[in-house]
């Protein structure tokens, strides 16, 4: 897989890097000749890619289950609309900086949470955001309840925006890509596989986790100062809601859990969905669960893991020199 | 702030903490015997508010009397998730039948908007309101119910696992599912009992909650980390530690919310679950080994 | 000149008990040392002390004249000691060359590139013999390949000394000169070892030196040939001749009145109880039987015996319902049994008492017993099997109310006995009840299971120690690596050299 992977990239560079420049231009040229509503619906997408992803480093290529990752996506919002607000800072720096503020936390936790172990990381990590939610709710230094507005003048248009979400999307996936092929994405898979074994052969599995989850935070704040940039306005109760963490559980686990291409699938699935049932928000929802617990039991790889083990697809991936693509 | 403020705080969340108990314990139970996460516990307990409330405002059915109704309907559905959904999972590990359990908790809130209004409900019967008086301290009549029902339930299930064979299979299943089964105790058959009692004591704490405080469709979240704090606290799968967990928390929330404001009384019980979870992960009663037992 | 390793009054203990005693030993570099000992001897954990996964009790570790005492397992790895486990622990989702990988990368205190990294794990992998399986996940692996890929992820550590426990457990006859080679080829590059080994003939070909422990202490070192016609080590595995003979009452016959000891087919004639027809075990992708038949007739007791790795476990289980026979049939009273599961076999007459005791152990023992009694065939007689059990074991009577955790090993092994008992069964399976006890005890629960038979149960006794089995059964199967080598009657099989022979290849 990695190793075929590897090879395939060596040999058959073009079709694969044929596909994905023509999708990259795609991308760029959108916005002059689609709908505004369009756009929107790319951005959420980008973005909803770029928060997969970093589900993915994290649960897929881990193995740290964590259903407190809307927690990183708030903090980095607030981090970076009190980066704007407080100290004028233009926007990117605002990104860099809600990235930074999740990578942090993130940081900050990793010594007691890391303790956990298996399902009790899970919970922790629930605990952990649903506590962060509160207190935000009550803190009145960050605008409590009321939340924070955002000085419409100095946020990017909706145009600059997309622009954004795609790199961020394109970024996250590219940092992945390496991570997998690297030093360190072989020590976190050999941890999410047995950590026990992993630290007999000398990897230092505090690290190794440490890295996965500020690298993974980061991604996700950055991503929460967009969002912010985005409404132009946050409060606790949405940008910390669960709900952000069920989607990114989703988007990953239908669309294919500790792949490259899976979180896009998924992105692009749960995006779409909601948008066909944008109405009737409960259906939505209740067909949300249903496939997840349905690919639980019946397709646990996901979308991309069932797609490849069909010959047909297995074909047209190997036409493209990507043999099973570049991911594990 | 005065002392009697303080005493007062404290024997409300002391009271209060009783209705904690009662909804933790059937979460206590699931995890103590399976070792199974169940995310979809607020759920179930958010059912039986709003089938109790359904009873009570159309056929003007006492919460405690339609208990009869409700704990049965819970124990069948909660007995068919087990026995149908997360059975097929159990070999995988512990990760998959969580996940579905949590696919079935996002499945239930919408429903329950869907089926009942995101309107906060809640259900007030003739002595809802009543206060209690002991020794100058006022306490709601709905948290010293919920105390006595606590208890009643906690006793209740210590007999069953103690006296009843089922019990013992239970026990026997929590301890070693392995070994258990060559005794020829049915495993799988075993499990959806658990989930299912697990589901009926989700029931009377629902019933409690719907008629102690108000609840809407997501309530359940914050039923479930109170649970979650419980267990943890109280040792896992210790009915008598889950009573006292339940007790301890109510007791810190009451207190936190005295010293730092009402806002804060959520958090406080999640500072505490996060404190102990760090400095003992198998809980204050619990035993250092991961397997414990229902009692 | 340093030894390359040097223990110096090594001890280990758990709790009360004591695993490893003042061992000492040093080895030269270039050596291949073997570990030899019975079940319970000691031999994993001490592996587990050099590598660092334990923490010592007392004494002292030096490798390479460093002391390592207490260093915990990363550091270990990296200052040369690789090791394989008995139950290989491959990452299993990853492909083959990515789990030798990990080692190369972080197993030496070098940092290299992922491109060096993956010539040195093909390199690797080619020595092992799995170059042509590189690409493959790891989790997809049969049981060999799993145990060079343990070889392969411990040379990636480039260590100076290589602890390999158990290696050639569970491989089949057709396997094993592979794995030999192997490690032969690795021995005249100049790898040091410590070979952890039940089958002998793979041990003595390799070892220059070998040391024999049992409970935790050595009982002997010296070249293979040598230490294992030492009358000592014989006795440690085999059991000893002349207490059983003594001390074990005579066993049963069938009925009530006991006759002395029929040294022939046991009970006369009946249809036999239990049957098992050729049956072949898999456990995944390795074959642990190959058409095993064995008989048991009503009020027998039957000795399964045979080294580790035979599959007398595997015979057992299957019989249990645990594992289901790929091929070949079992019956019980007539009636096919395979492939029920086992709460189905405990409710038609089959009880087992499983190896390593499992008993409950935050129940009482009184709440051992009854849930011992579950089944439906159990519940009527469940107030007689229990004074029964007490009777029995008057040692349980007096406990039980305490539980099971706080019991001596040997009453857990009552408890076990007893605990099966409650099930009513016409056949009892007791599997390995003497592991691990001292030998007065072990007298105690052979009383009692002869008058377990007595009462007309038949039993079918898997045990280590052979001489004690054979004392007290009627006819015997010897195990050898998955078929039965030997079958007759309990004293044809004492008499015959094929024991010692077998066992130790003389």
């Amino acid at each position: 897989m990695f190793d075929a992977a590897s090879r395939a990239l060596g040999i058959a560079r073009r079709p694969w890097r044929l596909l994905l420049a023509a999708l990259l231009l795609a991308a760029l040229a959108a916005p002059s000749v689609l709908s505004a509503y369009a756009v929107y619906l790319l951005f959420t997408v980008f973005l909803y890619v770029a928060l997969a992803q970093s589900w993915n480093l994290a649960a897929g290529m881990t193995g740290l289950v964590s259903l407190g990752h809307a927690a990183f996506l708030g903090m980095g919002a607030y981090a970076g609309s009190w980066a704007m607000l407080q100290l004028g800072a233009p926007f990117i720096a605002a990104m860099a900086a809600g990235g930074t503020a999740a990578a942090a936390f993130a940081a900050a936790i990793a010594v007691p949470v890391f303790r956990f172990r298996g399902i009790y990381f899970t919970i922790g990590t629930l605990v952990l955001a649903e506590a962060l939610r509160l207190w935000m709710i009550a803190w009145p230094a960050a605008g409590a309840a009321n939340g924070l507005h955002l000085p419409v003048g100095a946020l990017p248009g909706p145009t600059a925006l997309y622009y954004v979400a795609l790199a961020l999307a394109g970024g996250a996936t590219a940092l992945l890509a390496a991570i997998m092929r690297s030093r360190l994405g072989m020590a976190l898979n050999a941890i999410r596989d047995n950590e026990g074994a992993a630290q007999m052969l000398g990897v230092n599995v505090f690290r190794a986790k440490l890295a996965s989850l500020t690298a993974s935070s980061f991604i996700a704040g950055a991503a929460g100062a967009v969002w912010a940039a985005k409404l132009a306005y946050i409060e606790p109760f949405s940008i910390f809601n669960i709900s952000w963490t069920i989607a990114m559980v989703n988007m990953v686990i239908v669309g294919g859990i500790g792949t490259l291409a899976g979180p896009v699938i998924g992105a692009f699935f749960v995006v779409l969905l909601s948008h066909q049932l944008g109405d009737y928000y409960a259906v939505q929802v209740i067909l949300t669960g249903v496939i997840l617990i349905l690919v639980i039991r019946f397709a646990p790889y996901g979308i991309w893991g069932a797609l490849r083990s069909f010959p047909v697809a297995q074909r047209v991936l190997s036409h493209l020199g990507a043999s099973g693509g570049r991911e594990p | 702030m005065q002392s009697d403020l303080w005493l007062a705080s404290a024997v409300n969340g002391l009271v209060l903490g009783g209705l904690y108990a009662a909804t933790a314990l059937g979460l206590s139970m699931v995890f103590g015997v399976m070792r199974l996460v169940n995310v979809a516990h607020g759920e179930l307990i958010i059912l039986a508010s709003y089938l109790s409330w359904t009873l009570y405002t159309r056929a003007g059915i006492d919460p405690f009397v339609g208990l009869v109704v409700v704990v049965p309907v819970l124990f069948a559905a909660g007995w068919a998730i087990q026995r149908f959904m997360l059975n097929p999972l159990m070999a995988q590990g512990m990760e998959a039948p969580m996940l579905t359990t949590f696919g079935l908790s996002i499945i239930a809130q919408s429903l329950y908007l869907f089926a009942w209004t995101p309107d906060s409900r809640s259900i007030k019967t003739w002595y809802s309101d009543n206060v209690v008086t002991v020794a100058s301290i006022a306490v709601p009549n709905m948290f010293v119910i919920a105390l006595l029902a606590a208890a009643l339930l906690a006793g209740a299930l210590h007999l069953f696992v103690t006296r009843t064979l089922a019990g013992k299979a239970v026990r026997a299943a929590s301890q070693s599912a392995r070994t258990a089964a060559m005794m020829g105790v049915d495993i799988p058959r075993v499990y959806a009992l658990t989930y299912g009692i697990g589901a009926a004591l989700a029931a009377v704490g629902g019933v409690l909650v719907a008629a102690t405080f108000t609840f809407v469709p997501s309530s359940g979240l914050a039923y479930l980390l109170k649970g979650f704090a419980v267990v943890v606290l109280g040792g896992m799968g210790s009915i008598g530690g889950t009573l006292l967990a339940g007790m301890a928390l109510g007791l810190a929330e009451s207190l936190g919310a005295a010293a730092f404001g009402t806002g804060y009384k959520d958090l406080v019980g999640l500072l505490l679950f996060l404190l102990v979870l760090t400095l003992r992960p198998a809980g204050i009663f619990g035993r250092r080994q991961a397997g414990g037992s229902l009692v | 000149m340093s030894a390359l390793l040097e223990l110096q009054s090594v001890s280990k203990r758990f709790g009360g008990v004591t695993a490893v005693r003042d061992v000492s030993f040093w080895m030269e570099r270039g050596e291949t040392l073997g570990i030899i000992g019975p079940n319970g001897a000691g031999k994993t954990t001490l592996l587990n002390l050099i590598s660092g996964a334990l923490p010592v009790s007392g004494g002292r570790i030096l490798f390479c004249g460093e002391d390592i005492t207490g260093l915990p397992p990363d550091q270990i790895c990296r200052r040369g000691i690789g090791r394989t486990h008995q139950i290989p622990q491959p990452f299993g989702n990853m492909t083959v060359r990515a789990n030798v990988m990990v080692g190369c990368l972080y197993g030496r205190t070098k940092r290299i590139s992922i491109e060096e990294a993956e010539r040195r794990a093909d390199r690797i992998l080619q020595v092992v013999g799995l170059a042509a399986h590189a690409a493959r996940r790891a989790g997809d692996l049969t049981l060999l390949e799993r145990k060079r890929l343990e070889l392969a992820r411990a040379l990636s550590l480039e260590p100076r000394l290589i602890l390999l426990d158990e290696i050639a457990a569970g491989l089949t006859p057709q396997e094993l000169p592979a794995l030999k080679a192997l490690i032969c080829e690795l021995r005249s590059s100049g790898l040091s070892m410590i070979i952890i080994e039940h089958v002998f003939e793979f041990l003595c070909d390799l070892c220059g030196r070998v040391l024999v422990l049992d409970w935790g202490e050595t009982i002997a070192e010296g070249p293979p040939a040598d230490v294992v016609r030492n009358p000592r080590v014989i006795r440690s595995y085999l059991g000893s001749r002349e207490k059983s003979a003594r001390d074990t009452p005579a066993p049963a016959g069938g009925g009530e009145d006991r006759p002395a000891r029929d040294l022939h087919a046991g009970p006369a004639g009946g249809a036999p109880l239990l049957r098992v027809e050729s049956i072949d075990v898999f456990h995944g992708a390795l074959q642990a039987l190959f058409g095993v038949s064995l008989e048991i007739r009503p009020g027998e007791i039957v000795a399964l015996i045979g080294a580790n790795g035979s599959g007398k476990t595997s015979t057992v289980l299957s019989i249990a319902g645990v594992l289901r026979p790929a091929r070949g049939e079992i019956h019980f009273e007539g009636r096919r049994i395979d492939g029920l599961p086992p709460d189905r076999i405990v409710e038609l007459g089959v009880a087992q008492c499983m190896e390593g005791r499992h008993i409950f152990p935050e129940f009482t023992v009184q709440e051992n017993l009854e849930i011992g009694a579950y089944a439906r065939r159990a519940r009527p007689r469940a107030r007689d099997n229990l004074d029964l059990a007490y009777d029995l074991f008057p040692v349980l009577y007096e406990r039980r109310r305490r539980p099971g955790r706080a019991l001596s090993g040997g009453e857990q092994q009552m408890l076990a006995i007893a605990r099966a008992l409650m099930a009513d069964p016409r056949l009892l399976i007791l599997d390995e009840v003497s592991l691990g006890l001292a030998p007065v005890v072990i007298d105690r629960l052979y009383e009692a299971i002869g008058r377990i038979n007595r009462r007309g149960v038949a039993v079918l006794l898997v045990e280590q120690n052979v001489h004690r089995s054979l004392a007290i059964a009627h006819r015997g199967y010897i195990l050898e690596r998955g078929r039965v080598g030997l079958a007759g009657s309990a004293a044809e099989l004492a008499a015959s050299a094929y024991l010692t022979e077998r066992y130790f290849g003389l």
